[in-house]
């Protein structure tokens, strides 16, 4: 039944063109100004209307449209995309503005350059069209559903297989201690106690960790150069522990230079350096010169 | 871009001398009037009832990894019962029934979309494949820094091919959508692209919508249609969008596409160029065959001696025949475009590919020459499980049918009146067979393998061709082709992934060390959180993933560094030769993922380039616990079975 045509709103030649535009416009403007969910809807509406502006330059209503406008879409976003960042502007609003204007200029090259036969539209869905339609929904609920049921057993899993986290880093002169708690597991209750040479420089009680919750000690000051340890305790059992036997590294980020053993030979730059100028050496005999020097890490 | 869907043209058509050679006719599909929805006996109610298939494929399948996650065992049945599904409604639609061509195309991007479901349940939640990690790290070098080309320690070459990421962060910005999202969407509409094209190609080259839909279901029988082409990389993205350049160029004889069809194919091969390297000389390459073979129809007389004109049917006495489209300017613009990217902007691909390449070769011509094996078929490689045996078997089928299939097909299509593109497209299915021998070699086993997403876009033509010329009047035979090729998508999925990772980890279960875990992915936002980005890091390769993409560290390797971090980590004190290589490499932190006791002798711990004579025997404990009794490291972090060592004189980067 080619003559039966699916009445599509706006009619005319220019009434497409003009609902596209507005589209565009207002996605594009929401995208600009907007946040949250608004902004998710506003991004999508605007990559939305670029495929719809590409599908009105192509002058195919078919359903076979869908894929040239798909791929053309995917094309339009790498190209611009490397344009974009050879002149050094990906951000928000570039974007969106190179996006909206590229689908106004294809919707309206579309109504200044119509084709001159224009293909005929989808002909009218009878009952068996829309079982078909019907079809597409149910699979479109059934992925939805699997992908949701699906990403429940996947964070599920993960959660159950993650671990309690403990650190214990240096930032300057201070030692910064936290624990986290994954999600997936219960609360739990902790008791941390830091040690330096065997002598206890600081506990904390009764930390309770709720899934997925992180707790992160004041900054604490150590001085000298005795070895620290990190001891996380549940319930009386020890959870993680964190040792370092250069205990004396944020004392020596303030004398270097005086914390260096074998005084007779010349300075090294660092400390692996002046490693690799003795030779072999174990363990043992590092900790007996003080090899450790700097922490060269900050947090930012 | 109107094509319009008429019988090959007259000159076409009268030519064809019928004795001497097979002539390609449209088959009885019915004609769809306007190219729309045509309704026909039942019509709806195939497409419905595929489409309701495909939802439970993949609801079976996302009930399949939900049970490996537990440790079940009904996994598998689970896994094949749900590509079961997707498979037979929608190739008994597309081979068997006389539906339309809009329905037809509606069962295969429906097809097609739930085979990429597949991957997605098998992890909705974030990247979990290997190359995903190193895109996903180009991806978050863009968003923050905005420039191109950032370092990307885990495959440095892919840095330097930035169309993935630049898409991937225009959707990210205009949605706020994580980068795990974006990647989503855009592989999935990359996904539709590469079915819809391959689906209207074929279409318009043989002029049938049942060939077109047995194309699809071929192709989608490639070893890496599952999961490989569906991850999050930028060949998944280059590959489809080589097929609708391809589209947008290809058209039966005597038929240009059109200014715009050329322009928009000449768009996307450029996209192609910016996104992946090899897909980009396969493009570049068809299109220059494609333009010469056109030429020399145009020129007959000057350039083929005189018993190749009689024979091909050219010169004065051949008959008259439309010539084909010349794609001059697609094809110079694509390959100058591709051969400048890669020697002014990525000269790091010829580095990158050249070894594997290499390697394939060498290990070929000893095959050939000293007939020596270096790998077994379907053997099994330390993974826990292995693949039943009729999976064996199915992919031995399927190899055999394709065999047999090609030179049949390929005879045929040399005889019949098909665009050049079409018969450069089969032809080169050959590649395929050539290749095939190498899955005999451990290194030319992977070049094999990659080859198949080209090769099987021939392989595809023939079989559409085959099928359609052999079986198109007959339902049995039909029916016959469809277990066909139901049995070489079987062996296509039998082989497309190992058998023990096909359905999705049980995190709990699996050795930290094989896999990228939960608590990889905790250390990696912790660092980048606290510690900031791009510290240099040594550790092993699973760790590494998830610290050089969500971590945004430099992990520290062999292929992208020279770093030989096995020298860090296998000595079991810490030695001249652990402080020399810390200092050598600048590395700043050791992580130890003490998971890595756990694998069996003979598999890489920390390096794919490790020397063999390291992992050959078991790893000692005391290697990985050297650094907690030594004052040169200070272990700032642990996490179930890892622990950070901070060096405690590093230099910085």
């Amino acid at each position: 039944m080619p003559n039966h045509r699916i009445p599509v709103w706006p009619r005319g030649p220019w009434g497409r063109p003009a609902a596209c535009s507005g589209v565009t416009i207002a996605s594009a403007a929401a995208t600009c100004l907007t946040a949250g969910p608004l902004r998710l809807i506003a991004g999508l509406a605007l990559l939305a209307a670029l495929a719809w502006a590409v599908s009105l330059l192509l002058q195919r209503a078919q359903f076979d449209a869908i894929v040239p406008v798909t791929g053309l879409t995917l094309v339009f976003l790498v190209l611009a995309g490397l344009g974009l960042a050879t002149v050094r502007s990906l951000s928000v609003v570039p974007t969106a503005l190179t996006v909206g204007a590229s689908a106004l200029a294809a919707a309206w090259a579309a109504a200044r350059f119509p084709a001159a036969s224009r293909p005929a539209r989808a002909a009218r869905r009878g009952a068996r069209g829309y079982i078909a339609l019907a079809g597409v929904l149910v699979f479109a609920i059934a992925a939805t559903l699997a992908v949701r049921y699906a990403a429940e057993s996947a964070t599920a899993d993960s959660s159950q297989a993650s671990s309690l986290a403990v650190w214990a880093y240096p930032v300057g002169d201070q030692l910064h201690v936290g624990a986290q708690q994954p999600d997936g597991h219960g609360a739990v209750l902790l008791r941390i106690v830091v040690t330096q040479a065997g002598a206890t420089a600081a506990t904390w009680n009764n930390i309770l960790l709720e899934p997925g919750q992180a707790w992160e000690a004041p900054a604490l000051t150590l001085t000298g150069d005795a070895p620290v340890r990190v001891v996380a305790l549940r319930a009386g059992t020890v959870v993680a522990t964190l040792s370092a036997l250069a205990g004396g590294l944020l004392e020596t980020r303030r004398a270097a230079v005086t914390k260096m053993a074998v005084p007779n030979r010349p300075r090294p730059a660092n400390a692996v350096d002046y490693v690799a100028k003795l030779g072999s050496i174990d363990s043992t005999h590092a900790g007996r010169c003080g090899l450790a020097v700097r922490p060269v890490t900050a947090a930012p | 871009m109107t094509v319009p869907k008429a019988a090959p043209p007259a000159a076409e058509r009268v030519v064809v001398p019928a004795a001497r050679r097979w002539r390609w006719r449209r088959r009885a599909v019915p004609a769809a009037g306007p190219r729309g929805w045509r309704p026909g006996p039942a019509t709806g109610l195939a497409v419905g009832l595929a489409f309701l298939a495909d939802g439970a494929g993949v609801a079976a399948l996302a009930a399949a990894d939900a049970q490996a996650r537990t440790g079940g065992s009904g996994g598998y049945p689970l896994f094949w019962a749900g590509i079961a599904l997707m498979l037979l409604p929608s190739a008994g639609v597309l081979l068997l029934s006389r539906e339309g061509r809009a329905a037809r195309l509606a069962v295969a991007l429906g097809f097609g979309l739930s085979l990429y479901l597949a991957k997605v349940v098998y992890e909705p939640t974030a990247f979990t494949f290997h190359d995903e990690f190193a895109h996903y790290r180009n991806a978050s070098n863009l968003l923050a820094s905005g420039q191109l080309f950032g370092y990307n320690p885990l495959i440095r070459a892919t840095g330097y091919y930035p169309g993935l990421a630049v898409a991937t962060d225009a959707i990210t910005r205009l949605t706020r959508l994580p980068v795990y999202a974006s990647g989503l969407i855009l592989i999935g509409c990359a996904r539709l692209t590469l079915i819809g094209s391959l689906f209207l190609l074929t279409d318009e080259i043989l002029q049938s919508p049942r060939a077109a839909g047995t194309a699809v279901v071929v192709y989608a029988a490639n070893p890496n249609f599952l999961y490989f082409d569906a991850q999050y990389s930028y060949e998944s993205l280059a590959l489809p969008l080589t097929v609708l350049a391809v589209y947008f160029l290809a058209r039966r004889a005597g038929r240009n596409p059109g200014m715009l069809a050329t322009a928009s194919g000449l768009a996307t091969g450029l996209a192609v160029v910016a996104t992946h390297h090899i897909t980009a000389w396969f493009l570049a390459i068809l299109l220059l065959a494609c333009a010469a073979a056109a030429w020399l129809q145009r020129h007959p007389v000057r350039v083929l001696p005189s018993w190749l004109r009689r024979r091909r049917g050219t010169g004065a006495t051949a008959p008259e025949r439309a010539p084909e489209f010349l794609p001059l300017l697609p094809a110079a613009v694509t390959a100058s475009a591709a051969l400048a990217w890669a020697l002014a902007v990525a000269p790091i691909t010829v580095a990158y590919i050249g070894p594997v390449l290499s390697r394939a070769v060498q290990q070929g011509l000893q095959l050939i020459i000293s007939h020596r094996m270096s790998r077994a078929l379907f053997a099994n490689t330390g993974q826990a499980a292995t693949a039943p045996r009729w999976e064996d078997l199915a992919a031995i089928a399927a190899t055999l049918i394709i065999l047999a299939v090609l030179p049949v097909a390929l005879v045929r299509i040399r005889r019949a009146r098909l665009p050049v593109l079409a018969k450069l497209l089969a032809f080169s299915s050959l590649a395929w067979v050539a290749l095939l021998p190498l899955r005999f070699t451990a290194a030319g086993q992977e070049t094999a393998n990659r080859s198949s997403e080209f090769a099987y876009l021939g392989i595809a033509i023939c079989f559409a061709f085959l099928v359609e010329s052999l079986a198109g009047s007959s339902r049995w035979r039909r029916s016959l082709a469809l277990g066909a090729v139901a049995l070489v998508f079987t062996g296509g999925v039998a082989v497309s992934w190992n058998y023990a990772q096909r359905l999705a980890p049980d995190y709990r279960l699996v050795n930290g060390s094989a896999i990228v875990t939960p608590d990889d992915r905790a250390l990696a936002q912790w660092m980048l959180a606290t510690l900031g980005p791009g510290h240099r890091v040594a550790t092993d390769a699973e760790t590494g993933l998830a610290l050089g993409s969500l971590g945004r560290q430099n992990v520290q390797t062999w292929a992208e560094d020279g770093a030989r971090v096995w020298l860090i980590f296998y000595p079991p004190t810490v030695n001249s030769q652990v402080t020399a290589e810390i200092r050598r490499s600048r590395v700043q932190y050791v992580v130890v993922q003490e998971d890595v006791l756990g694998l069996p002798d003979g598999v890489t711990r920390f390096d794919d380039s490790e020397p063999a004579l390291y992992d050959a025997s078991p790893l000692p404990a005391a290697s990985l616990a050297k650094f907690g009794s030594s004052p040169l490291f200070r272990e700032i972090y642990t996490v179930g079975s890892l622990r950070v060592y901070q060096v405690s004189s590093g230099e910085g980067p």
